[in-house]
């Protein structure tokens, strides 16, 4: 038996105000439902990040947090972490760590922090803070949900390729129309929600990166039914976006009407629950 | 008659703030108390934030007018524990002999402590308000508080607050703004409210032996960087800022609560023993005792407060038992699994995240949900039921889904069985009318 997938969270006491642990969950629990044993490694700071793990969850934080988070994955404590990132290792980082990854973040007290320079961006805390649902186009013509809540407006630089063109809310600074940024395996973004939990074929996405780097090629499977896939489906309804495909019978599971009118989610066989933490 | 009227005549010898009591403002109270007449003689509501609303229109400045004189004023805030802490408290003072104006709904935005300010009846020598975590730097110099009552701080409505920390910088500087001799009384788990207590002419702390800071307080009040909690108090390494020291000791000791400090001991009974009650109490008695309450007279009243309608209540419906708990934020739940303890009725937990909830409910995944385990059944409900039920399958939940609240509580029970519904704010309201409703 190969060893369990480890999925780092990274500072979680630093970079979790905004409930994105759950996306570390949510990338377990998804390949665990493929047979794929995988277990979330907490990372606090300040200790070491090791740069060995299948895969690391970066999520968002308060300004002075975030200012916190920069100054030890910029010393020795990150060292793990550039290196693993730079070499390609799937991450998501969101709304405060999409800020830190960039060249400089000015905050909101005008305080200059500097970014790890993994990702070409830079932001600015300025104007009216970005609160709302978003709802963005990713280049597949999928579409991605998510709540963003960010001060900062991020510019990308010119090399930079983004993760989705805005279609509701603000994404990186309001104007240009982008959302995220993405990166081979990087990717970063402003939602929230959390977005893997909202997003299954985003969650996918990396689980598959994270399969191919353990030199495991084959197909994920679709998880049936799918809780993810009929909270994506009811948050684009209620922004008043009709999924593309109908959301799957117009997004209403077989088991919607068991019970009195009421769902029950049922694990088929399933290697059972239990994020393991350690 | 009008609660202003006994006090207008020392106005003019001790003026608290300017301004005095014109023909406005006495309009603005009959306004007030004919608009919460009629919601409340045509059952649309409690009227307690339209009255506000219609006032300050007429009489801007209505708020400090009508509190001046007023002696104690107390503000009680906090992300949780607001209301209970503000009936502990209300109900010491009353006790001691006070006539005290409150906002006992839970109504603490500008306009709520504006009706209840200018609807209170039968006359008051001092108030005891709930305010709002945001608004409470707003309104402090019309108000001009004795004391300030701080509970906790932690993430909550974060699409409305954005940060915990520009919160609290918002109370550290109203703490400063407070006039000599005023008091805050902070419990000290939060390393946020503690930096607020420093900033204060005076302080108390409070706290509860074994309690651990939340989750919002990794980084250092003062200076950001990251706090170390290997000692016995937090310290931080950069800046050098360290918690002040304890003066109010609360213990939990099953049923109740001992406290020890300012020269005085108590021992209370506590209905509710979470330690986010247990801290509630520690406070309020800690306050009565400042304020000159004596201590006796303040823990009977303080066991003697029954805060159903607050945070929790036990409610008979429809030959069904359900027992609603708030929780509405991460904190909050950490406090409603602590009195849940180990029980294994079937759980409902309704999600809506309306605009008074907060429109973002990712905070769901900062919660330990994973302690619903057990259950014979756990339904998911609420206008973000799938939201919810997501998060409860990662937790290795097998959740029903299903929004509609009254279904889900038929779902969860039948006739004879009890169920506990855990609910976000706009949930537990609606929970209320429906039980209300039969």
């Amino acid at each position: 038996m190969a060893e369990p997938i480890r999925i780092g969270l990274v500072f979680p006491q630093l970079l979790g105000t905004y409930g994105d642990r759950g996306n570390a969950e949510v990338l377990a629990w998804r390949l665990r439902r493929r047979g794929h044993p995988a277990q979330v490694v907490e990372l606090p700071a300040p200790g070491a990040i090791p740069a060995g793990l299948d895969a690391y969850m970066l999520g968002g934080g308060e300004d002075l947090n975030q200012a916190a988070a920069v100054k030890l994955l910029l010393g020795q404590q990150g060292r793990g972490l550039r290196v693993a990132l730079a070499g390609g290792a799937p991450a998501l980082a969101v709304c405060g760590s999409l800020q830190l990854l960039g060249t400089t973040y000015l905050d909101a007290a005008g305080r200059r922090v500097p970014g790890l320079h993994l990702l070409d961006l830079e932001t600015v805390a300025t104007g009216a803070r970005c609160v709302g649902e978003v709802v963005a186009r990713l280049p597949d013509g999928s579409l991605l949900t998510g709540f963003e809540n960010h001060g900062g407006r991020t510019r990308l630089g010119g090399t930079a390729e983004p993760l989705a063109t805005v279609l509701r809310g603000h994404g990186n600074n309001g104007d240009d129309g982008t959302e995220g940024i993405r990166k081979g395996n990087l990717v970063a973004t402003y939602l929230h929600g959390p977005v893997l939990a909202r997003n299954p074929a985003l969650a996918d996405a990396l689980a598959t990166a994270v399969l191919k780097r353990r030199g495991d090629a084959a197909a994920l499977e679709p998880i049936e039914p799918d809780p993810g896939q009929v909270l994506h489906d009811a948050r684009l309804r209620a922004a008043g976006f009709e999924p593309p495909d109908g959301g799957g019978r117009r997004g209403i599971p077989r088991w919607r009407r068991q019970r009195r009118g009421s769902r029950r989610w049922r694990p088929p066989s399933s290697p059972g629950p239990g994020s393991v933490t350690g | 008659m009008l609660s202003i009227s006994p006090t207008s005549s020392d106005v003019t010898a001790a003026p608290r703030t300017a301004g005095a009591i014109s023909p406005r403002d006495r309009l603005a109270v009959v306004l007030a108390r004919c608009a919460r007449w009629t919601i409340r003689a045509t059952g649309s509501g409690a009227g307690s934030t339209l009255p506000g609303r219609l006032a300050e229109r007429v009489a801007p400045g209505v708020l400090g007018h009508a509190t001046r004189g007023l002696r104690p004023i107390v503000l009680v805030s906090a992300t949780n524990g607001k209301t209970t802490t503000t009936a502990l408290i209300s109900a010491a003072l009353r006790a001691a002999g006070h006539r005290v104006m409150t906002n006992p709904t839970g109504s603490n935005l500008r306009r709520g402590l504006i009706a209840a300010a200018l609807c209170h009846r039968g006359g008051a020598d001092c108030a005891v308000l709930e305010v709002d975590e945001a608004t409470l730097p707003t309104v402090l110099d019309e108000l001009d508080p004795d004391m300030l009552v701080l509970l906790n701080l932690s993430r909550d409505q974060l699409d409305r607050y954005h940060e915990v920390h520009s919160v609290a910088a918002g109370w550290h500087a109203a703490a400063g703004r407070l006039r000599p001799g005023a008091t805050v009384v902070a419990v000290d788990h939060d390393p946020l409210v503690c930096h607020v207590a420093q900033a204060a002419p005076e302080a108390v702390t409070v706290g509860l032996a074994g309690a651990r800071p939340g989750r919002d307080a990794a980084g250092c009040p003062a200076c950001g960087d990251l706090l170390d909690f290997g000692g016995a108090a937090p310290r931080c390494p950069t800046c050098g800022w360290r918690p002040p020291p304890r003066q109010v000791r609360a213990e939990q000791a099953a049923p109740g609560v001992r406290l020890e400090g300012l020269g005085r001991y108590a021992a209370a009974p506590v209905p509710l023993p979470s330690p986010g009650y247990a801290a509630d109490v520690a406070a309020a008695w800690a306050a009565a005792v400042r304020l000159g309450v004596p201590s006796a007279v303040a823990i009977r009243a303080i066991s003697g407060v029954e805060v159903v309608e607050a945070r929790s209540a036990e409610m008979a419906w429809r030959g069904r038992t359900v027992r609603l708990l708030l929780a509405k934020n991460p904190a909050g739940w950490d406090d409603v699994l602590a009195t849940l303890g180990d029980s294994s009725r079937p759980a409902v937990v309704s999600v809506n995240s309306g605009i008074p909830d907060g429109r973002d409910p990712s905070w769901i995944w900062d919660t330990d949900m994973g302690g619903l385990r057990g259950r014979p059944l756990v339904v998911a409900s609420g206008a973000r039921a799938d939201d919810v039920a997501m998060r409860m399958v990662v937790a290795g939940l097998e959740p029903v889904v299903e929004p509609r609240l009254e279904r889900a509580l038929l779902l969860a029970t039948r006739e004879g069985e009890a169920a506990d519904l855990v609910a976000d704010y706009t949930s537990f309201q609606a929970a209320r009318r429906l039980i209300g409703d039969g």
